[in-house]
């Protein structure tokens, strides 16, 4: 078999040059898939997945970052993706804004269906917070509903509190599950301690939890001028927690867990998401699986978690400038500044706070959204993360309105005005910066629609670049040629021009003569300094006869 | 949605529709990864004790648990491990007892031992006040060391001679060979600081020292007395004085904002000048001592990347009969005059000057590179800027965002010579004359 290999390698390169304008995917004729079932029954826990901290980024870091080359990865093509180049619905990802119409109220609302404890003090403190080094308490709220409250840094008023807030329901929007989150308002004496409350130290050892313990917490915490604390408060998730999924490969007592994590597309693409937020804080501890109970069956939900550092909150915690710029421990860096002697200038030079209370160190001067970078590269979808994916997180980023983003700002409840109007603006800034970085990366043709003409079909698009006014509608063309499955031109390349809008249509195009018609429409668009194509399959649909999208590749 | 809405999807995987083969990986890229798998298997067993570190730093809170084998549970009591290496003098290890807050005010007593590199013993009692006495600031020390291999080379800036027929008199004779005596110093100082205004501070000093010597052993190299004739040694047969001194100081070096390491300056000058009196109670003549020290630093970049700008001169009013041959200003080593041998220098006046460039490469590590010259005179009159003594090299700094962990430098000079350093002690600390090595 292997004597043939290499002719035959030859052979197959030869062809792809002749037929190089087409790409070989081919899609079956049916409708994209809109949701998979990942919610098949798992009657058996899956074992609990245990975060070591060190472990994991000095994995991340080093040892698995060097053996992972060792591997010889090949860069491949995201899965977990339909037809037409979306992520279907499943237990990591719903499709929400752009897909259907969102209000800004559903936005502010985000997951939000238990609602607030502010109204249901006292609150009963269970245990003190676990995990990561801020402060926060276990609590129940009068209804009995059990919370994760965490409380911001006396030097850092409302930074952690509304950025977890806002970036939860922006996430939600996006399409991740997240967990219900709430800006609280309480005064200490709201706090009951739990006749049985326990205080954990580092090593896990408990004890009974005294006063003094929730008082040395709460002198660490930033009091409002009228001695309220303000809080955030996490409903604690349904189901049994799981950890957080592996970095690469799969859980592997979950059946339904079937697409390696580093090829998810849904994961691959929230790179573009989170550099518009700048969540840097990705580390598995701040995903959570939950193996959640649905009538009698049982399956394993994916949650994202613990946003408290994102919009610049980091740099300012961290007292560091260099988040979502460098890597923490980046040994590119480095080596770079080592090499230059300093001589060159940092990505992350001239960062500075901003003064209005409650916003971090986040800015869309110098946002690079192609150069953003988390605090570890221990997150391996992030890693292989390509154009394609990144496109698609920042045509999910595009969508947001300035009221949808300014109503997951007042979710945050930020008590200087100026504040919320910051953050809007500069979300914006940065959205439309993500847009115009990947829009230039793949062609930001969107929205395909087939409809039928009397010699074949039209096709419909949107250019996502100038109906967002990123580009000049004027100086853009589309180039529109059609192939059967051959690769056969069907007929002469025509040019067609966008509305104002953005909107274009094709004149009737022919479709091939085999029995479902199947055709390619290669739609190139061109205007200066840019040059792309995306091919639109294209088939009858064998019930109606009429022409329908099946299948949407970007080159 | 619920597990209804999806009853009848496809599985994960099966959604992309695709009909054409999926391309797999060729045949070369799978021939070569089986050729790595040996390698990798290396790459990851050399790595295992790093890997289990980690693991084990986190599994058992390895920080916290020292803190609390170590520490009480406020931190204000415990025990910290110390370790240097100097080239010419090797590992030095050690601990320390510490109690940062004796009675409440940040009074501090801490208690150290080490052993090894420079030192057969050492061992260090100090008690300073904290806050308690508002501006003022008192220190008292106790030293006793034991050090069997002090360097010395004869007296001023002489180069590297040959062995001479017999033992020669330091204080005329050019000669400079590398020997090494054996020295017991015990010590005992108080310290008084008060701050007059702002970063203005008068300080005021005073030791009692009394330093036996004699010849190392041969395995620690050449024994001072196969070359330098020890009745010509002056000092030689022990030194016992109380030194003296007052010093102004201006200080206000300091990191320039809060996103730089707090150990570095990055900003500020320093401007110190002192004199003293060394008075001798084993009925030799008593002289004095004076010096100045400036620093200056420019931070030319975030980071920061800084320029620090160091002139240092020091002098004894005694002849080189009268002043004991180790209490001369010395140069040479990681502290000053880096590319030469520890104290390779010593004479009646010393100038030092330096211009080092240091940048960070990560908020935890910052490299530099430097020069410094300078030399030693036999007085004040032959002070001149003819053949200065040239060192330089670079060093790599490692720190918390709070404190120094440690520097690491390769250096020469154009005297040649390579030197690996390695100091938990930052550069631009100041040298005081109590306390000295
Ligand atoms: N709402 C929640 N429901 C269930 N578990 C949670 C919730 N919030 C946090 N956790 C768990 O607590 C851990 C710490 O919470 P996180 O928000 O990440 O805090 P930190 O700022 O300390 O990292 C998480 O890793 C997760 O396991
Ligand atoms: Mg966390």
């Amino acid at each position: 078999m292997t004597r043939y290999a290499i002719p035959l390698l030859g052979l197959a390169w030869a062809a792809s040059c002749a037929t190089g304008e087409v790409p070989s995917a081919r899609f079956a004729n049916a409708p994209a898939v809109t949701r998979v079932d990942d919610r098949r029954d798992v009657p058996d826990k899956p074992s609990e997945r245990e975060f070591i901290h060190s472990l994991y980024h000095y994995d991340g870091v080093v040892q698995r970052r060097l053996s992972r080359a060792l591997e010889l990865p090949r860069t491949r093509r995201a899965l977990g993706v339909n037809a037409l180049d979306e992520v279907p619905d499943s237990t990591w990802f719903t499709n929400r804004i752009g897909v259907r119409e969102l209000t800004p109220d559903e936005v502010r609302r985000g997951p939000v269906q238990v609602g607030s404890p502010e109204a249901h003090r006292p609150w009963m403190i269970h245990s003190t917070k676990t995990g990561g080094s801020e402060p926060g308490f276990m609590i129940s709220d009068a209804r009995g509903k059990k919370f994760l409250l965490k409380l911001d840094m006396a030097a850092f008023p409302e930074q952690l509190t509304a950025t977890h807030v806002i970036v939860g329901r922006l996430l939600w929007a996006c399409g991740f599950n997240v967990t219900e989150d709430h800006v609280v308002y309480f005064r200490p004496d709201d706090l009951v301690i739990a006749a049985d409350a326990v205080g954990k130290d580092v090593f896990g050892d408990k004890h009974p939890l005294r006063r003094d313990e929730v008082e040395a917490v709460l002198a660490r915490v930033a009091v409002e001028p009228d001695g309220r604390l303000r809080g955030m408060a996490s409903l604690w998730l349904d189901g049994k927690p799981l950890g957080g999924p592996p970095a690469e490969g799969v859980r592997d007592d979950d059946p339904n867990d079937r697409i390696p994590h580093q090829l998810r597309r849904d994961l691959r693409g929230a790179y573009a998401i989170f550099a518009w937020l700048d969540h840097v804080d990705v580390q598995e501890s701040n995903f959570l699986d939950m193996w959640v109970k649905e009538g009698d069956r049982h399956y394993v939900k994916h949650y994202l978690l613990d946003f408290g550092k994102a919009l610049g909150v980091m740099n300012t915690t961290g007292i560091n400038p260099r988040h979502g710029r460098e890597y923490v421990i980046d040994f590119a860096a480095i080596a770079r500044s080592l090499v230059t002697a300093g001589a060159m200038k940092r990505p992350w030079e001239g960062r500075e706070p901003s003064p209005l209370r409650g916003v971090g160190m986040f800015e869309a001067d110098g946002f690079d959204p192609g150069a953003w970078k988390p605090d570890s590269p221990a997150y391996v979808p992030f890693l292989t993360a390509d154009r394609f994916d990144k496109f698609w997180g920042a045509r999910i980023v595009i969508r947001f309105t300035r009221e949808q983003i300014r109503a997951a700002v007042d979710a945050g409840r930020l008590s200087d005005p100026r504040a919320a109007d910051y953050l809007t603006d500069t979300l914006i800034a940065r959205q439309r910066a993500t847009a115009r970085y990947w829009f230039a990366r793949v062609n930001p043709l969107d929205r395909f629609a087939a409809a039928s003409s009397e010699t074949g079909a039209i096709l419909c698009f949107d250019d996502l670049a100038l109906v967002h006014q990123l580009d000049d509608a004027a100086a853009t063309q589309y180039r529109v040629s059609t192939y059967d499955n051959g690769v056969q031109p069907l007929g002469p390349v025509t040019v067609v021009r966008p509305d104002a809008a953005g909107h274009a249509c094709t004149g009737a195009l022919p479709l091939a003569a085999s029995s479902d018609g199947y055709t390619i429409v290669r739609v190139e668009t061109v205007r200066p300094g840019f040059d792309r194509a995306t091919f639109v399959h294209i088939a009858r649909d064998a019930a109606s006869g009429a022409p329908r999208l099946i299948g949407i590749w970007r080159p | 949605m619920t597990a209804a809405d999806v009853a009848g999807a496809p599985v994960a995987g099966d959604e992309s529709g695709r009909t054409d083969p999926v391309d797999d990986d060729s045949v070369a890229r799978q021939g070569l990864r089986g050729a790595l798998f040996v390698p990798k298997v290396a790459v990851n067993l050399a790595l295992s004790p790093a890997r289990l570190s980690a693991w084990a730093y986190d599994r058992y809170h390895l920080d916290e648990l020292y803190y609390r084998v170590f520490f009480n549970d406020a931190r204000t009591i415990g025990v910290i491990p110390s370790a240097s290496f100097t080239s010419g003098f090797g590992i030095n290890a050690g601990a320390r007892f510490v109690d940062r807050d004796l009675f409440g005010a940040r009074e501090q007593l801490s208690i150290a031992a080490g052993i090894g590199g420079r030192y057969q013993q050492v061992y260090k009692v100090a008690v300073q006040s904290g806050d308690r006495l508002g501006r003022v600031a008192v220190e008292l020390d106790g030293q006793y060391e034991l050090r069997p291999k002090d360097p010395f080379y004869g007296i001023g800036d002489n180069d590297d001679s040959a062995m001479p027929a017999a033992p020669v008199d330091p204080r005329f004779d050019p000669t400079a060979i590398e020997t090494r005596y054996r020295e017991r110093l015990a010590r005992a100082a108080g310290i008084v600081a008060v701050q007059l205004v702002g970063d203005l501070h008068l300080r005021s000093a005073s030791e009692l020292t009394d330093r036996t010597f004699s010849p190392s052993d041969t395995r620690d190299g050449t024994p001072i007395d196969t070359v330098y004739d020890p009745a010509m040694l002056v000092g030689y047969g022990g030194v016992r004085y109380v030194y003296s001194e007052l010093e102004l100081r201006f200080d206000d070096r300091r990191r320039a904002t809060q996103y730089e390491p707090r150990p570095f300056y990055s900003v500020g000058s320093l401007a110190a000048v002192f004199g003293g009196r060394i008075h001798r109670l084993d009925g030799a003549p008593d002289y004095w001592r004076y010096g100045a020290d400036l620093q200056h630093f420019v931070r030319i970049g975030e980071g920061p990347r800084v320029v620090a700008l160091r002139l240092r001169g020091e002098a004894v009013s005694g002849t080189r009969s009268e002043v004991p041959f180790t209490e001369l200003p010395q140069l040479g080593g990681v502290d000053d005059l880096r590319g030469y041998p520890t104290d390779r220098f010593r004479d009646r006046v010393l100038t030092l000057g330096t211009i080092e460039y240091s940048w960070d490469l990560s908020p935890l590590l910052s490299a530099s590179a430097f020069v410094d010259t300078g030399r030693v005179f036999g007085s004040l009159d032959d002070f001149g800027f003819g053949h200065l003594r040239v060192g330089y090299g670079v060093a790599l700094q490692a720190h918390t965002e709070n404190s120094f962990g440690f520097q690491s430098s390769l250096s020469s000079s154009i005297d040649g010579g390579l030197f690996l350093n390695l100091s938990f002690n930052p550069v631009f600390a100041i040298d005081e004359r109590v306390r000295r090595r």
